[in-house]
């Protein structure tokens, strides 16, 4: 017999012909693998290099950013290695590189030279995510090229930091560039910096990312030309071509294992911020052998708001393949070979322009929790529930006038979200969706540096989908401005919470809120509503949020969880509370200990509990055993005759 | 070519597909005579592929010409000549 | 120079594992070594330290000096055997600790949506212990809401009725202002005199969330080890010992129990320290500056990497992910994978050796004190490698029999041979270890081959020659008295205390006097910390060092500070300095913007005398006939008739090939087919691997 030890792609090699492999590349396996990592290594560094100077918080502390290399092939540009802040990022890089390669004249390039991107149309996520490319010529022709990319936090446009909600056209968000000669052999191309700099409110952060994000890449530049003086060019090629095969084979291995067939799968957006029309992104995952194909025809098309996308969807859906198939391995250009995308020109998924892209979180987490489940479907035995779905994502900005810190500011802050149950564990709580898992900000840098005290941001209690393994747990985040500042947030989920899976239930909606800031007992107790004004969210008659049967925006300012322009006044607090992720398996069935667990910590209630798990509790720390068994066994049989499903996740103790 | 790539009126259909195009052929691969040619995105970019249905077998992959309109928009200045700035 | 006692001249290293305990001692007038072995005594550790310093036969009187390093503290994080911790937290803030920087490790795990963050799965500190306290402090120090005193009394009557015994405090911005936080403290005990409090006084540094990591990681091993050290010190008192007893702590430096005392979590793993800075030391002495460094002990492996004869220090070192200490340590990094893992069946059927260990207690099967779960150990028996008679210097006869049989309820799931078995587990944990090396080697871009494998720790020399293969390293070296490698580098530390302060202020604006005035009062004050542990003052080296960034940043560089005094021309060329480093390791420098100094930092080091035992080839004739031949088991191959030798045969010259088994006291080398063994002239065991 063989005993199969499981082992992660990058911990082992013995299962491989080390002298098949020395054919195929021409080289030792220790070399290939010494400079397949070496290739890492060089994209280890400038992410680390990127992240240590940069100044705003969005790229040195949140790390949206990503340092990728790519290398001339014969199919054309392939990444064969990339270090992700944002996970999208390394399955992004790859199209947006070929794009910039295929419309540039080779010719003119001279080293030094360094191209800025940010046009979705090219591959770019949206306009605030920027992109330098460093092409680095080796023996008079361009053999590589080096890429930084991050968001940065503001270029411009009608709306202050992106995510230009309520807006039709690309227009009236950041500035688009198309590929831009930012450095000419390492030389400022003035006009360039001239031309986005007069055109932002922040240019100090600006200016400074902009110098991190090229000066990465000089790092690189440096790292990458020790590697070919060391090994030659050909040899680090071969480790490159060695490690993206390596990864395509292990993709295909989980593919090909898979049983054939076609999966559909589809996913809401509750609105685009400027209709109420509910956008539906469909896909079909037809799996052959050992390669798929995601076919988003039946998306709807392209919405009127910012929440579609113009190219990204094709390679965005990978990483939810990937998550279930093939989770261990690193990502290159080989986790991309095996999957091919469909995408209908002027859907959701492949917007024309001028459309706004500029939301393009709730898409992109829509996305791959699609593909999660369609890989649930084809392997029941690995199921994930979907996640929060959404960041509680906010831009926030305006004119500091504490003194010796007088001047513009803006900054941004992910509060989090929640991952899904999966067939193993409960889902992850304090994460944002699957396109980034970017970090948190660290308060006390965003105190000093702006008017703001984030008064709060813990768990919100009662916000996991139940579940067999439930989701993990919602939050709360609550900020007090110090002067007037502009908050612009985005989010979505925000009519029904996050769905559950293989009986599992719906994590909380997404809710948000002014409340009077005077008062700190009022203000640090998320579930006390007097004198609040509701943002937005879904509510029952005296302004109590439901998730099961309110209403979308009753008694709200806003019909949209998708809001510009919000002005936030000293003396006023923002609370928004996000939902957790949405839960796998039967709650009934979820053991009694691990329930009360959950309620000890403080994050079920013991109403909540008796109502989604079946679980009564006799006091604070025990189970009643006997009214369980009977409440489990009434609600088990009430959901056959068709009368119970799982309530979604709510907490039920507001004050109003 | 020139402008007419850049902007576009949005859709009037609700729901959007994706059409292929059957091909007369054999896929050498498994011997079915499902063939299709379609654009998509692969790993490097847009493509027109042609490809069997039963198999997934790439009867050939190839870049996009004008007249594919894949993807639909165009940079107007694609087959200008070069300056030192792009 | 540190004032020696002139009681006697013995100097002993002593390092607490979680299997054995080693102590290493150095006669320092005659150069003679004694070392000695025992099972390390759970959990009254002291025992085995006296036991073991006993049983070297050296009288206590003639001991001037004990370097101690132990892993009570990592033991207890790992094993989450800590003490339960209560979380003073700013309200609004509690779940912190859960939240951790919100982020995903990048590695192998970070698609994998079944990843849990390690604090969530298994918490230091429970939710229900975590109270959000209602009080601010701003940004700049300023009160924006008071401290609610009652609340915080209220919370800690309530620790005390539920029997808390260790609260650790941590406010937002208290890196700036201490004031709510000492307040709070001194609250809890007034209600708990009893209790173990910490707050950030422990190291002020910014970022909330490492910081409350850091002063949460002490509350939970600061009990554990002040005990343990309380009962050492006690213990040491009754056999006799009136010389100097001294701690190794994280930064690679040595304090007294006292000052090592005020802040436990830098000791968290101090005996690993031990061996990397033997491993400096060896590097150096060896002439052999580039080496991966594997301390094999019972229940984990310690890695290191020792570049051009230096060991890197990290100022973000992480246990597991989220649990992240922010203090300048040694580069040194841990798996669950030593002698006593435990093979086993995971749950979803596949072969598995660890975490779990059967440390000593009760050990592997093979030592016969009840332990029924097979171990590494166990496999290395019933695959030929460990001689029975001749394991630990005689101290336990192993038992094949118990062996083989706890290997069999494992081989018989999976319907292999107990061979087959031992075999597979082998290769498993070896390729583990492996891993794990290439994680700071090859994934950092180090090329393995320009580096030599330094196996030490009981059982390293079992598995390097298998690890050295998997890696393509071609070198391996064992050191002199490999078990006990650990302790004897705890003599080679050094005293080193280190004071910061953070200002964070445009270094254009400081005035040069102030500065040196800044950096003189830390000084001072390094001087009597050192004073009150027996150190002249005019025996301190100081190192000055300064961190900075630009305006606007957060990620601050550390850069050395020229000697001498500060005068008007430092500051120009702290400046220089600065834009030099960012062109250097950013790609770019940005004059025109001010660079704000944000810590002064200054360590004084207290030079240890030189520990040198001299390596003397064995004058002797010794036979190059083998002490025995046995039966191996490698790779899947059986080579039947492999030689045994003892290490001494091969100072006295002898080359020898594998397969092959070479014995010394407390240690087995085994040499594979290919490779070839000898000792240096600096006398370590030097084996050349024919190919990778």
């Amino acid at each position: 017999m063989t005993i199969d030890i499981d082992i992660d792609d990058n911990q082992h090699l013995s299962n491989l012909d080390a002298k098949d492999i020395a054919r195929r590349y021409g080289a030792e396996l220790v070399e290939l693998e010494t400079l397949r990592y070496g290739l890492l290594e060089v994209a280890r560094d400038m992410h680390e290099s990127l992240v240590r100077s940069s100044f705003s918080p969005i790229v040195r502390d949140i790390q949206d950013c990503t340092a990728a290399i790519h290398m001339r092939t014969d199919a054309g540009w392939e990444t064969v290695a990339s270090r992700e802040g944002a996970m999208q990022h390394a399955f992004t890089a790859q199209h947006m590189c070929n794009f910039l390669m295929e419309e540039w004249d080779e010719a003119s390039l001279q080293p030094g030279d360094t191209i800025f991107v940010n046009d979705p149309w090219r591959g770019a996520i949206h306009q605030s995510d920027v992109n330098l490319f460093r092409p680095i010529i080796i023996d008079g022709r361009v053999e590589f090229v080096l890429h930084s990319t991050s968001h940065v936090l503001d270029l411009g446009g009608a709306v202050p930091g992106g995510f230009a909600n309520g807006v039709q056209t690309h227009f009236e968000e950041q500035l688009k560039f198309p590929p831009t000669l930012l450095y000419a052999g390492d030389v400022p191309v003035r006009p360039a910096f001239n031309y986005i700099l007069e055109n932002t409110r922040v240019p100090s952060s600006l200016l400074g990312d902009l110098r991190a994000l090229y000066g990465c890449l000089a790092v690189g530049d440096a790292r990458l030309r020790e590697l070919v003086d060391r090994f030659g060019l050909a040899l680090v090629r071969a480790g490159g071509q060695y490690g993206t095969d390596r990864i395509e084979q292990s993709m295909r291995a989980a593919i090909a294992a898979l049983p054939d067939g076609d999966y559909p799968v589809e996913d809401f957006i509750d609105e685009d911020g400027v209709t109420d029309e509910e956008l539906r992104i469909a896909a079909t995952v037809r799996v052959r052998g050992d390669s798929i194909e995601v076919d988003f025809s039946g998306t709807s098309r392209q919405p009127l708001g910012n929440v579609g996308t113009a190219w990204i969807e094709g390679t965005r859906c990978v990483q939810g393949i990937k998550m279930v198939l093939d989770p261990h391995s690193p990502v290159n250009s080989g986790t991309l070979r095996p999957i091919e995308a469909l995408l209908p020109a002027g859907s959701a998924v492949c917007t024309l322009p001028p459309s706004s892209v500029s939301n393009h979180l709730d898409i992109g987490s829509r996305n791959i929790n699609m593909m999660t489940t369609a890989m649930s479907m084809a392997l029941p035995e690995h199921g994930v529930a979907p996640d929060s779905g959404n960041f509680a994502a906010m831009m926030i900005g305006g004119f500091d006038d504490r003194h010796g810190h007088e001047g513009p500011w803006a900054g941004a802050i992910l509060p989090g979200g929640a991952w899904g149950g999966t067939y193993k564990s409960d889902g992850l709580t304090s994460v944002t969706p699957a396109i980034g898992a970017c970090r948190s900000s660290v308060w006390e840098h965003i105190e000093r540096e702006s008017p703001i005290v984030p008064l709060m941001h813990e768990f919100l209690p009662d916000s996991a989908g139940a579940g067999f393994h439930r989701g993990g747990f919602g939050g709360i985040f609550t900020l007090l401005p110090l002067a007037t500042t502009y908050a612009t947030i985005t989010g979505d989920r925000s009519k029904r919470g996050a769905p559950g899976v293989n009986g599992g239930g719906s994590g909380f909606p997404f809710y948000a809120w002014l409340v009077p800031g005077d008062d700190p007992s009022v203000v640090l107790d998320p579930f006390d509503l007097r004198g609040c004004e509701p943002l937005f969210g879904v509510f029952d008659g005296q302004g109590r949020p439901v998730a099961d049967d309110g209403v979308f925006g009753r008694g709200a300012r806003y019909q949209t969880a998708k809001v510009a322009g919000l002005e936030l006044k000293p003396g006023y607090a923002l609370r928004v509370l996000f939902g957790g992720g949405g839960g796998w398996g039967d709650p009934l069935e979820r053991p009694v200990d691990r329930v009360l667990e959950d309620v000890q910590a403080g994050l079920y209630s013991p109403e909540f509990v008796e109502r989604a798990y079946g679980v009564v509790l006799s006091s604070s720390d025990e189970v009643d055993v006997d009214a369980t068994t009977r409440l489990r066994a009434e609600l088990a049989d009430a959901r056959k005759d068709g009368k119970w499903t799982v309530p979604a996740a709510c907490p039920t103790n507001w004050i109003v | 070519m020139g402008v007419e790539r850049l902007i576009f009126a949005p859709p009037s259909e609700q729901f959007l597909h994706v059409q292929r195009t059957p091909v007369e052929a054999t896929c050498p691969q498994c011997g079915s005579g499902d063939v299709a040619r379609y654009p998509v995105a692969n790993y490097v970019g847009p493509r027109i592929v042609t490809k069997c249905q039963t198999c997934f077998h790439h009867l050939s992959v190839d870049v996009p010409t004008a007249d594919d309109h894949w993807p639909p928009w165009r940079s107007a200045t694609l087959d200008w000549p070069s300056s030192r700035a792009g | 120079m540190v004032d020696v006692p002139t009681r006697g001249p013995w100097w002993f290293g002593i390092d607490v594992g979680g299997t054995f305990t080693d102590v290493v001692g150095i006669n320092r007038e005659t150069g003679e070594t004694r070392e000695h072995k025992v099972l390390t005594t759970k959990p009254r550790l002291e025992e085995g330290v006296i036991a073991a310093l006993r049983e070297t036969g050296v009288p206590i009187g003639d001991v001037a000096e004990i370097v101690h390093g132990h892993t009570s503290g990592i033991n207890a994080v790992l094993s989450r055997t800590g003490a339960r911790v209560a979380l003073l937290a700013t309200a609004g803030h509690r779940d912190l600790l859960d939240i951790g920087r919100q982020d995903r490790e990048f590695g192998p795990d970070f698609y994998d949506p079944s990843w849990l963050r390690p604090h969530q799965a298994r918490p230091i500190v429970k939710r229900q212990d975590r109270y959000g306290i209602v009080e601010r402090i701003g940004w700049d120090g300023t009160q924006v809401l008071p401290l609610d005193e009652n609340q915080v009394r209220t919370a800690a009557r309530k620790l005390r009725d539920e029997g808390i015994e260790s609260v650790a405090v941590c406010f937002l911005n208290s890196y700036i202002s201490q004031e709510h936080e000492q307040r709070a403290a001194a609250i809890v005990r007034e209600e708990l005199p009893e209790a173990y409090v910490q707050t950030s006084a422990l190291y002020p540094v910014t970022k909330e969330h490492e910081r409350t990591a850091t002063i949460a990681l002490d509350a939970y091993v600061g009990p554990i080890v002040t005990r343990y050290l309380e009962r050492l010190v006690e213990g040491l008192d009754g056999t006799g010992f009136s010389g100097s007893l001294w701690i190794m702590t994280m930064n690679g430096g040595i304090g007294t129990v006292a000052e090592t005392s005020k802040a436990p979590v830098f000791q968290l793993v101090s005996g690993p320290v031990g061996g990397v800075n033997g491993a400096v030391h060896l590097a150096r002495t060896a002439k052999s500056p580039n080496l991966l460094t594997m301390d094999v002990g019972g229940t984990s492996t310690d890695i290191a990497v020792v570049q051009d004869g230096e060991a890197p220090m990290t100022d973000l070192w992480s246990i597991e992910n989220g649990l992240t200490m922010t203090m300048p340590v040694l580069d040194i990094h841990s798996v669950g994978s030593g002698a006593g893992s435990i093979v086993h069946i995971d749950a979803v059927g596949n072969l598995r050796v660890g975490p779990q260990s059967a440390g000593s207690t009760p050990g592997p099967a093979c030592y016969g004190r009840g332990g029924t779960e097979p171990t590494l150990t166990d496999a290395c028996v019933a695959l030929g490698m460990l001689q029975p008679d001749l394991f630990a210097g005689g101290a336990i006869t192993l038992e094949v029999e118990l062996a083989r049989k706890a290997l069999g309820t494992v081989a018989d799931q999976l319907g292999m041979s107990v061979e087959e078995l031992a075999d597979a587990a082998y290769r498993l944990a070896c390729s583990d270890i492996a891993g794990s090396i290439r994680s700071i080697s090859t994934y950092r871009g180090l090329d393995v081959r320009d580096f030599g494998l330094l196996a030490f720790g009981a059982a390293g020399p079992m598995v390097a020659d298998r690890v050295a293969r998997e890696l393509g390293s071609r070198k391996v070296l064992v050191p002199a008295s490999p078990g006990e490698f650990s302790a004897f580098g705890l003599l080679t530390s050094d005293l080193r205390v280190t004071r910061a302060r953070s200002p964070l202020t445009t270094l254009a604006d400081h005035d040069p006097d102030a500065l040196e005035v800044a950096y003189g009062e830390m000084e001072k004050d390094i001087i009597e910390d050192l004073g009150r542990q027996g150190v002249a003052a005019d025996a301190i080296e100081f190192e000055r060092a300064f961190f900075a960034m630009y305006r606007g940043q957060t990620w601050d560089n550390r850069l050395p500070l020229q000697s001498g005094t500060i005068d008007s021309e430092s500051i120009g060329r702290m400046l220089r300095q600065v834009h030099e480093l960012y062109e250097q390791r950013y790609g770019f420098s940005a004059e025109e913007i001010p660079v704000l100094v944000s810590t002064l930092e200054v360590t004084g080091v207290s030079r240890r005398p030189e520990m040198t035992t001299a390596f003397r080839p064995s004058a002797a004739a010794v036979s190059t006939e083998p002490q025995r031949r046995v039966s191996l088991r490698l790779a899947g191959q059986v080579h039947d008739d492999s030689p045994v030798y003892t290490r001494e045969q091969l100072s006295g010259g002898l080359t020898v090939s594998g397969p092959a088994i070479i014995v010394e006291s407390y240690a087995t080398t085994v040499v594979n087919a290919g490779s070839t063994a000898s000792v240096t002239d600096t006398g370590e065991l030097l084996l050349t691997l024919d190919q990778a």
